[in-house]
């Protein structure tokens, strides 16, 4: 009886370990440990698929870029779907200039319609982040965005080439006349 | 006495499980998003490439980056899909074949181009010469600076 008694104890002893351990365990994976990991790894995988998908785009041809923008943007809109935590302010300005890389591939290719969809989320990124209404403008947006493009094109293109940039200039000349 | 054993189980479990979740969160998400995990790995190898070659003689350069392409592989035969994969052993190819060619071994340079173009040509690279792609990945290598946790938004307007 008595060794009865002292076994049950002792369960009841591992079961109040146990639960103490998972109950404990939960909380701090929840609110801390689970969170810190995911912010630390969707940065990472960010910082992978930024280089990746721009690579795509100024090396590769309009479909494979199209494509890698994409996923980046839904790595982008996932992390703000998931309330993962990272500086809004750094997700505003990656998914504004995710949005002008696409608004210039589409451009280029003549897809005007969802060239104009695309600044217009842009335009909203932007906006976010505080920007005044005059630097949000269609003219202001894509004159940064040529901008900085022939900058990347120097960079990345060994004879300077602006294939894309030059494209989308084109359209949008058309666009204006 | 039985309520004091009692409450030293529950804190000893209490602290036990304190400690044990930076572990459990890392199974969970190991099991849980594969990718989100893999790209803690692929920055790990992608770090050895760029953070040891720029400072290691050419034969050490030579191991590191032959190690690293031999992981990048590895993942990619269990994710033979991955055109990030392709796109970082491609990139890698080039940067062994420059440092064959740093320690003077002209055929292997040009076999790890042959290997690059092979990796690249079906992501749909449109410049696969030798002068683009050295002059490429010496750009990716001159840019690299250890992680910075908040990138700073005026960088959009920098370049």
């Amino acid at each position: 009886m008595k060794i009865m008694k002292t076994a049950r104890f002792c369960m009841l002893c591992l079961m109040a370990l146990l639960l103490a351990a998972v109950a404990s365990c939960a909380v701090r994976a929840r609110y801390r440990s689970l969170q810190r990991l995911r912010a630390e790894y969707a940065a990472l995988y960010l910082g992978n698929l930024s280089r990746y998908s721009f690579l795509q785009y100024s090396q590769a041809g309009p479909d494979q870029g199209r494509t890698a923008l994409k996923q980046y943007l839904a790595l982008l809109q996932r992390i703000r779907a998931e309330r993962i935590p990272y500086p809004a302010r750094t997700l505003h300005a990656d998914c504004g200039l995710t949005y002008l890389r696409l608004y210039r591939l589409e451009s280029s290719v003549g897809n005007l319609a969802a060239a104009k969809d695309y600044m217009r989320s842009a335009q909203k990124e932007f906006a976010a982040l505080g920007w005044k209404s005059d630097s949000t403008s269609e003219t202001a947006l894509s004159k940064l965005i040529r901008i900085r493009e022939a900058s990347e094109a120097r960079l990345y293109n060994t004879d300077g080439s602006e294939e894309s940039t030059i494209d989308g200039d084109r359209q949008e000349e058309r666009r204006g006349r | 006495m039985k309520a004091t054993i009692l409450a030293i189980c529950a804190l000893v479990g209490l602290v036990t499980g304190y400690f044990a979740a930076p572990i459990a969160s890392y199974g969970y998400l190991r099991a849980k998003e594969p990718d989100m995990f893999g790209a803690f790995l692929f920055f790990l190898v992608d770090n050895e490439i760029a953070c040891n070659c720029q400072n290691q003689p050419p034969n050490e350069s030579l191991k590191t980056v032959k190690n690293s392409i031999s992981i990048l592989q590895g993942w990619r035969n269990q994710n033979p899909n991955s055109q990030m994969l392709a796109q970082e052993i491609g990139l890698a190819q080039v940067r062994l074949s420059r440092v064959e060619e740093a320690l003077g071994d002209e055929a292997q340079a040009e076999e790890g181009l042959n290997a690059a173009r092979i990796e690249l040509a079906p992501l749909g690279w449109k410049d696969l010469s030798a002068a683009h792609l050295i002059a490429l990945t010496t750009q990716l290598d001159s840019e690299y600076r250890p992680k910075k946790e908040n990138k700073e938004v005026a960088s959009l307007t920098a370049k």
